[in-house]
């Protein structure tokens, strides 16, 4: 999948990068962390190209998707053997790695081990660390929640918190939202190799008022109110259960004006109003009705 | 939210920023060092030993135990130098290199661990050029030591002449490594099937192209090898080499590893930048 037309910018702390397969989230991944080139346009990170140029990947650090490590080393000496390709001083490039493991929290007993042996969890730590090895200040995990356990995804969470307390900016693609909800501050929304949305989570549910909003409205008179409603063009659509003659379902047309004129639409018709329920979206909800 | 965390035990640990990031400095000087480190761990692990003692020991156990001594029929010279040059300098010395460098960004992409190497800071040409360097010096370690029991088994048959032949077989082992490791590695981002296509190559090239008697045969770098090997009276008398020029050898044999190494760096682009399935399996 390809992208196209694509513009945002990741600020500081952790953003999250959301889409369904295909959307082209990889794609953009890649290229940021300098795997591929745009056919056309640019990608700037930190105001430069990645593609090819070791000053700007030196601020940026990768963990992949995919689970594969050369299985047949330890991961210390493959820790340090990519610290000294990064440019790390070989006279600290092993304390380094050390440290890392340390903070990734991969037991001591298992850095002897061939990490074909290891376990998922296990895995993703060291994918974490050689992210980090070179310090970056720009983290892009591919979706490193996977495979780990709630304890796991706990401590990786906790990580990247405490990263960001240190100034690391964090890309995270994820396709569990609710974490992401949970984690980030600002999020991307992909599609189609394009983005849909982007910003604070507050900054998308507003921009999601685009989109219909529904209301479930009961009243003593559905049919004044929505004929009032009607009027003023402020729906979509409505839809009134039969076996509920005082319920109705609303599509709002524009929520930021609909709000405004709410309270003299229900004056203006002269009925008793009893409930009004405004669905307020979760970000799984937006998600699914901005990629559906 | 963010702050209302717990306090993780992640954040207990030292943090990275005790060490100064004015000491991470991306050189190609480093990121050699690196590259060896790596090379050297993925190259002396335990399953691949057995391929390694092959190639040093095989050939030369043959001639200790197969090759009649001095004075039996056919002498040790003709059995010793056959096998040594029409057979392991011109067969298993390049099988082994082009085994070797063809398998190496393959393999790292078919377990998709190049992307750790990828992501590092480093140009992409000082990466493949840094692979090349390292794989092709670790197989130079080994041929030595495969030199060295040849040269050991030579003495013990008491081959006449190894001695003065010895200093050109090692110089021009050392060149032919460089060559056919280039391409392997050009092979290896061509096809999964660079085995074939080396045979393939050796067969159009190396034994058709070399034996037709015109200026097209200087393609065959089996020409300028044995153009080299031709200074040593021994070998000279023994196939009937011809010498020619040493400039234009090793500037034929420095064009034909970088031509090798020109296509491996477009190939090495274009392949990941259109990773096929037949890449990535």
């Amino acid at each position: 999948m390809g992208l196209n037309n694509v513009t945002f910018e990741i600020h500081s702390g952790i953003t999250g990068l959301v889409g369904p397969n295909g959307a082209g989230k990889s794609t953009l991944i890649q290229m940021i962390t300098g795997q591929l080139q745009p056919s056309s346009g640019q990608l700037l990170v930190f105001g430069e190209s990645p593609w090819n140029r070791p000053e700007t990947l030196k601020k940026i650090g990768y963990c992949p998707e995919k689970e594969s490590l050369p299985k047949d080393l330890k991961p210390l000496p493959w820790l340090t053997s990519l610290g000294l390709i990064s440019g790390i001083h070989p006279s600290e490039v092993k304390d380094r790695a050390v440290a890392l493991l340390r903070r990734v929290q991969l037991k001591e007993e298992h850095w002897k081990k061939r990490m074909g042996q290891f376990s998922k969890g296990m895995k993703q730590r060291v994918k974490l660390a050689q992210a980090l090895i070179h310090q970056p200040r720009l983290l892009v995990l591919d979706e490193p929640m996977n495979g780990l356990d709630p304890m796991g995804r706990q401590e990786i969470a906790h990580l990247m918190n405490a990263l960001k307390e240190e100034g690391t900016s964090i890309l995270v693609s994820s396709h569990i939202l609710h974490e992401l909800e949970t984690l980030c501050r600002e999020i991307l929304i992909l599609n189609w190799g394009r983005v849909l949305a982007s910003g604070s989570q507050k900054d998308i549910r507003t921009d999601m008022s685009q989109w219909s909003e529904q209301l479930n409205v009961r009243c003593s008179d559905p049919a004044s109110l929505v004929g009032r409603m009607l009027e003023d063009d402020a729906l979509l659509g409505y839809l009134q259960d039969p076996d509920q003659p005082e319920s109705v379902t609303l599509w709002i047309r524009d929520p930021s004006v609909f709000y405004t004129k709410w309270l003299e639409y229900v004056l203006a018709s002269g009925v008793q109003l009893k409930e009004a329920r405004s669905q307020s979206l979760s970000l799984n909800q937006l998600f699914d009705k901005v990629t559906s | 939210m963010d702050n209302s965390s717990p306090q993780s035990a992640f954040s207990a640990e030292p943090s990275l920023n005790a060490f100064s990031a004015e000491s991470i400095r991306p050189s190609l000087f480093r990121a050699l060092s690196g590259l060896w480190a790596y090379t050297l761990q993925k190259q002396l692990v335990r399953s691949r030993w057995f391929g390694a003692l092959c190639f040093i020991f095989t050939v030369p156990l043959i001639i200790l135990y197969a090759v009649n001594g001095k004075g039996s029929v056919g002498g040790s010279n003709l059995g010793f130098y056959d096998l040594a040059f029409r057979f392991d300098f011109l067969l298993v010395v390049p099988f082994a290199c082009v085994a070797s460098l063809g398998g190496v960004i393959r393999e790292e992409m078919q377990h998709d661990t190049l992307v750790f190497l990828g992501t590092r800071p480093v140009t992409r040409i000082e990466l493949l050029g840094g692979i090349y360097l390292c794989q092709t010096l670790f197989i130079q370690i080994l041929a030595l030591l495969h030199f060295l029991v040849f040269v050991g088994v030579g003495a013990i048959k008491s081959v006449d002449g190894l001695m003065q032949v010895a200093p050109i077989w090692f110089v021009a082992q050392f060149l032919a490594i460089w060559v056919w490791s280039a391409l392997g590695l050009a092979l290896g981002l061509i096809s999964k099937r660079y085995l074939a296509l080396a045979a393939f190559y050796a067969g159009l090239v190396e034994m058709g192209l070399y034996r037709i008697p015109t200026n097209i045969r200087s393609l065959s770098m089996r020409v300028h090898l044995e153009s080299l090997l031709a200074r040593s009276e021994t070998l000279l008398t023994q196939f009937e080499y011809q010498a020619g020029s040493l400039t234009i050898n090793l500037l034929a044999l420095g064009a034909g590893a970088s031509i090798s190494l020109i296509i491996a760096g477009l190939l090495y682009n274009f392949k990941e930048y259109h990773a096929t399935e037949e890449m990535q399996k």
